[in-house]
């Protein structure tokens, strides 16, 4: 079985489709693309994708990971171009490796990060936000409620925060051509204010004046996760302010290793 | 396409992946190059819809022309429609995103009576104005079409144009009829005056029904001589020559059937006298397993699916059934990719190809012997025998099935507590044909799902004179059946009277219980054949209000020379055929199906297909 990793984006028209609903489609685009995919053996044989994190429903990515098993050689950059050719709009394989090592990405995956966008309706006070972000990391202890299976448990979610800032983006006429060299996870934080645009008569945001993007870097993995969501909701609770989340994006997956944080397509993860 | 449904209502709904549209093999068009827009709606969610053969085609057919544009449009959930009427978005397309109230045609499916609600509800949600009546040169035309289209009458009023029976042929000559007019820029009567010309067409608005006193049908007729008299269905006479599109839409999200549906032929053979399908469909063709074998091969290479189904009225009748399953199971099993074989009839089964087609998933068996007791099968010409259905499943359990469904029907002409019993004695025969199986050959765990649903007469069968039974008739037959089903091996499930009430009704209504419709919808019924959406009350309170008494449709009995509301379609099937078969089934007499002898139906007019092979 030959392995490959890829990276991939999923953009605003698939953002709706589940995990579950995600791996059908890879499926069946890797049956159009007649890409020999290694099957599992047994009695209900099954294709062989790993995928690094799920990605919840309404989460756009430029950065997420499969793993692939192959039956038969394929070279990383024609295994891109033959599947892209059968991947519907809003989801794109923008590289791939071949994978020596052993260890397939879900049980790697260590950390994940995250810009999330939020509306403000009132003036942008920076500073003030800056320094509530101090605050909320000084704290030893972040302390949330997380319900699962009819219990609610509390966690402390300050090991999980790593990285935790924020920006201001003005609410006037966004020239998306004019911000080319910014970084490509604003890029699809900018399209998606454009896009914002067309529902304010609506109901979407009203009074608005601007957004904040938070820039996350977060827990993630089968060890210990948390959802930006989470993150953004203790900080907001703390420092006392009503921001209304508009979108996630993740920005990248990484793995841990030693002192290292690397991305999963690193040459050092890959070999054996 | 830009998803012009904010984020806001999308996150607050239910499957949002329902309403974003995109899909894989979707058709995608210039509008500007276009000529006509065609509105494919089916009256029913996403997940419903997009399982329905029918539209596959039509839809990728419509989009082979390069004047005409088919976008997909079913019913938003409760929870989506809520917040359109909230936010005012009218009902949309999901290829464009466009108001379908912007389209030229705008197509309904008619599967299931239950859905009718649904039709009124979504033409309200579209802000079209819902009577065919009160529509003018700036909306739609609204037609309609599919199985429940033989009895167009509750909807006369709704629909603008009826189109009879299959549609491949007509759904053509209606947009060159549509461009044509639109070119002329005529008054919006003169492109039904012009489509009603065309065979198939049925125009509600030019025929007069006329009632007597004891509020059956007088007449129907035509408002002028150049209508059409009978409106005769349309049939696609050789299947192998017909489009079938080569690739269909590939959901996002899991559908019903997710997966290739091949139809094999159309029509069968069988004649149960119960069936509607069994007649509306006559004669049976078939298409070729050579052709099947290619188009499989297409729509597998350009959809991706994991599996294939075989589709038709009774599968295992397909003359070459042996040959194509062969030839599937050689070309499919390297893709990976899986046979599904739909429930096959219990006397021509085969387990060697089921051994073959599921490997080691042991799915779940169906059976569907329709009445407990010999005299009744033979009753409704059902044709098999109850030690038909013990060989069957004997061999079933001997290769390591342990789980069996069996459908039944209650309240069938004649039926007595005799017959039903009998439906109790064949779930124990089926327990004791898993218990003598060697322990060594059976699977764990036998599980016997024994479901009845009740008997609704149909238009075109010969028991379209039949009463269905009241309520509470069926109430206590369900009751009696409960009481003798008492094994830990058999679940027993039963389906709502009341609902079936409503099928009676809706299936053998005239034009007089469309007022009925609107007003349930007015009352808020939709997705009535969602349990949890269904609510009787409000039916009754509509059928009180319009004076509409429900037993004079659903539990009449009807003389043979009563003028029923469907009189004027022809369907090819003679009413003297039906006759014959209705008095038939009172003496317990079989009739031979089409491959053995030909019963003289009346479907040879058409001039194709089985009875000329």
């Amino acid at each position: 079985m030959i392995n490959i990793r890829a990276r991939f984006a999923r953009g605003e028209e698939l953002k709706y489709i589940s995990h579950l609903d995600m791996m059908k489609l890879f499926e069946r685009a890797l049956r159009r693309a007649r890409i020999p995919i290694y099957y599992s053996q047994g009695f209900n044989p099954h294709p062989q994708i790993v995928f690094g994190l799920p990605l919840s429903v309404g989460v756009t990515s430029s950065a997420d990971y499969v793993d692939f098993g192959l039956s038969e050689d394929m070279e990383p950059r024609q295994f891109v171009e033959t599947l892209n050719k059968q991947l519907p709009e809003g989801l794109k394989l923008l590289d791939a490796k071949i994978r020596a090592s052993k260890s397939n990405i879900m049980a790697s995956i260590t950390k994940a990060s995250y810009e999330v966008l939020v509306a403000i309706t009132q003036s942008p006070e920076m500073d003030e936000v800056n320094e509530k972000i101090l605050r909320f990391f000084d704290n030893n202890e972040i302390i949330i409620k997380k319900e699962s299976k009819r219990k609610v448990k509390d966690v402390n979610i300050r090991p999980m925060i790593h990285e935790f800032s924020a920006s201001y983006i003005e609410n006037k006429s966004i020239n998306i051509d004019g911000n080319k060299d910014i970084q490509s996870p604003n890029l699809a934080l900018f399209e998606y204010i454009d896009k914002l645009k067309n529902f304010y008569d609506l109901h979407e945001v009203r009074d608005l004046k601007g957004y904040y993007v938070f820039s996350l870097l977060l827990s993630a993995g089968s060890i210990a996760n948390l959802k930006p969501e989470f993150a953004l909701k203790a900080f907001s609770e703390m420092a006392g302010f009503d921001l209304n989340l508009l979108k996630v994006h993740r920005v990248g997956l990484f793995i841990d290793k030693g002192e290292k944080t690397l991305n999963p397509l690193d040459n050092e993860l890959l070999a054996i | 396409m830009s998803i012009k449904i904010s984020d806001k209502i999308l996150q607050s709904v239910e499957k949002p992946s329902r309403y974003i549209g995109n899909e894989w093999n979707s058709v995608h068009k210039d509008i500007s190059s276009i000529e006509a827009r065609f509105a494919f709606c089916f009256p029913d969610v996403y997940e419903v819809g997009m399982s329905h053969l029918g539209m596959k085609i039509l839809y990728h057919l419509l989009n082979e022309r390069e004047d005409t544009y088919c976008e997909r449009v079913f019913a938003p959930w409760v929870d989506m429609e809520a917040k359109m009427r909230e936010y005012n978005i009218p009902l949309f397309s999901l290829e464009t995103h466009d108001p379908i109230k912007n389209f030229n045609i705008i197509g309904f499916t008619l599967q299931y009576e239950m859905s009718y609600t649904n039709i009124i509800n979504m033409m309200d949600l579209a802000q079209i104005p819902v009577f065919s009546c009160d529509r003018t040169k700036e909306h739609p035309f609204v037609c309609a079409g599919g199985p429940c289209a033989y009895n167009p009458e509750p909807l006369a009023e709704f629909i603008d144009f009826f189109m009879m029976g299959e549609g491949e042929e007509i759904i053509n000559e209606v947009m060159d009829a549509y461009i044509d007019w639109k070119k002329q820029d005529l008054p919006r009567e003169m492109f039904l005056e012009a489509i009603s010309q065309i065979e198939g067409i049925y125009v509600p608005a030019f025929y007069e029904v006329k009632y007597k006193d004891d509020n059956t049908i007088l007449s129907i007729k035509p408002i002028s001589d150049k209508y059409p008299k009978k409106i005769k269905k349309r049939i696609i006479k050789d299947l192998d020559k017909v489009y079938f599109p080569d690739k269909v839409v590939v959901p996002y999200t899991g559908i019903v059937h997710d997966r290739i549906m091949l139809e094999l032929f159309r029509g069968c053979t069988r004649g149960c006298r119960f069936c509607q399908a069994g007649y509306i469909y006559r004669p049976v063709r078939e298409r070729s397993y050579e052709r099947l074998l290619k188009l499989a091969g297409d729509l597998e290479n350009n959809t991706g699916y994991e599996e294939i189904s075989l589709t038709s009225l009774s599968t295992s009748d397909y003359s070459a059934f042996k040959e194509l399953a062969e030839g599937l199971l050689v070309d499919m099993e390297p893709k990976k990719v899986n046979l599904s074989l739909p429930s096959l009839r219990i006397d021509s089964f085969s387990l060697d190809l089921m051994e073959k087609a599921q490997k080691v998933r042991k799915s779940g068996l169906t059976f569907a012997p329709e009445a407990g007791s010999q005299r009744l099968r033979d009753v409704i010409n059902k044709g098999v025998t109850g030690q038909d259905l013990i060989n069957s499943v004997a061999t079933a359990f001997n290769g390591g099935w342990s789980s069996v469904k069996l459908y039944f029907m209650i309240g069938l002409p004649t039926e007595n507590f005799d017959d039903l019993k009998g439906i109790a004695d064949l779930g124990f025969k089926v327990v004791d044909a898993y218990m003598v199986t060697p322990k060594e050959n059976r699977g764990k765990g036998l599980s016997i799902a024994l479901s009845t649903s009740s008997f609704v007469p149909k238009p075109f069968t010969p028991f379209q004179w039949e009463p269905q039974d009241e309520i509470e008739t069926l109430k206590e037959k369900q009751k009696f059946l409960q009481g003798k089903i008492k094994n830990r091996y058999i679940k027993y499930n039963w389906h709502d009277p009341e609902l079936s009430l409503l099928e009676a009704v809706f299936a053998r209504g005239d034009r007089r219980v469309g007022k009925v419709l609107f007003e349930a919808f007015r009352k808020g019924c939709k997705f009535d054949s969602w349990g949890e959406h269904f609510d009787f009350g409000k039916w009754m309170e509509a059928f009180n209000e319009c004076k509409v008494e429900p037993s004079f449709y659903a539990n009449r009995k009807r003389e043979f020379d009563e003028i029923f509301p469907w009189d004027h379609i022809d369907i090819g099937v003679s009413k003297e055929h039906l006759i014959r078969e209705n008095k038939r089934a009172y003496n317990e007499e079989l009739t031979p199906n089409c491959k053995m002898e030909c019963t003289g139906c009346g479907a040879t007019v058409f001039g194709g297909g089985i009875c000329f092979d």
